[in-house]
């Protein structure tokens, strides 16, 4: 065996998934092999770190902690239990929703701003027109008031 | 305690009852959350997360599969869920991790007096870890539950609701993608 058939198979070596055939060849291959038994040495010690690390002890105030968010859950209701289950739907339609009803406003505001300013425009006008016909009817009646008057001192 | 005695107990919403599941199986879930999450303190919120869950749904389990099975169900999800939402946030915990890093190291070694041995076990840690959770999630799965439940292959299936024979398979690769990587570590160190 060579090393890089034997660097293959170092885990199962390890884990006892090899046939004993294997074994006893990456055995003898290890005792020889320097580079490989510094490989086969890390990766154990990295496989027994697992075993060590795992979280066996048991923490006293874990369940006081759990009972208390236990007792202070409010009762099931069926529908707040459909809202949590669609809760990522609902946010997504909610927002869909909002930013349709921004855009709206926003279209109807702007569009409104601009009649208002039409309209003012066009009622100014219209002010400004009315008064040149009142202006143009009074010059009208002066002229008439002027035509009577000399016509008085005339004696006619 | 029986399972199905307990069970049935906390359907008739016996708090007492769903005390003594919690201490029967806390030593499960706490330690299944922490082969995802590497962290005592993550494993220890997800795990309460996996009982007040349990206690919500309690009336859809229907006994098909053990209770301990559905714990490790739950777990794993939950525990995936909260890996895939710290994802999205990584960019905002990152600051915050890089001032606790020191602390948890301590916490983590107690036993290690030497600065010098702390370093070199927490960078074995991390390369170890590292190299499970790039694994894909099938296998990450498998692995985890293999190596810190120490379950059986049909166990495992059970949870997964997969085949054995996938199991198996999933298992061998899950082992050969982490001997690559750890192998490739050790060479370039």
């Amino acid at each position: 065996m060579n090393c890089g058939e034997v660097q293959n198979k170092l885990i199962f070596f390890i884990e006892g998934d090899l046939h004993s055939n294997y074994s006893i060849l990456i055995k003898e291959h290890i005792e020889k092999c320097r580079d490989c038994k510094y490989l086969l040495d890390q990766l154990k010690a990295s496989l027994e770190f697992i075993e060590k690390d795992k979280q066996t002890e048991t923490n006293p105030f874990f369940v006081t902690r759990v009972m208390a968010s236990v007792n202070s859950e409010p009762k099931q209701i069926p529908l707040i239990n459909w809202l949590r289950k669609k809760q990522y739907s609902i946010q997504v339609s909610l927002y869909s929703l909002l930013i349709v009803a921004a855009i709206a406003l926003g279209h109807y505001l702007g569009k409104d701003k601009v009649t208002v300013e039409m309209e003012a425009v066009l009622q100014e006008k219209e002010i400004s027109d009315n008064q040149l016909v009142a202006e143009s009817y009074q010059f009208q009646i002066n002229d008439e008031d002027v035509y009577i008057i000399k016509a008085d001192e005339n004696g006619e | 305690m029986e399972d199905t005695y307990l069970l049935e107990q906390i359907r008739l919403n016996n708090h007492k009852a769903f005390q003594d599941m919690v201490m029967k199986y806390q030593g499960l879930v706490i330690n299944t959350c922490y082969g995802f999450l590497h962290n005592k303190s993550d494993a220890q919120d997800i795990a309460q997360e996996v009982f007040i869950e349990v206690f919500r749904s309690i009336s859809k389990f229907r006994n098909e599969s053990k209770l301990s099975t559905w714990l490790y169900r739950i777990s794993v999800n939950k525990s995936l869920n909260f890996i895939r939402d710290n994802k999205k946030n990584s960019w905002f915990q990152s600051l915050d991790l890089l001032f606790e890093k020191e602390k948890s190291s301590k916490e983590k070694f107690p036993d290690s007096e030497n600065p010098q041995e702390i370093m070199e076990k927490e960078e074995k840690s991390q390369t170890v870890y590292k190299a499970i959770d790039e694994l894909p999630q099938n296998q990450k799965i498998a692995f985890t539950l293999y190596k810190f439940e120490n379950l059986s292959y049909k166990e495992i299936a059970e949870v997964m609701d997969i085949s054995i024979s996938s199991i198996e398979s999933l298992l061998f690769r899950a082992k050969k993608n982490l001997q690559v990587k750890l192998i490739n570590y050790y060479k370039k160190n």
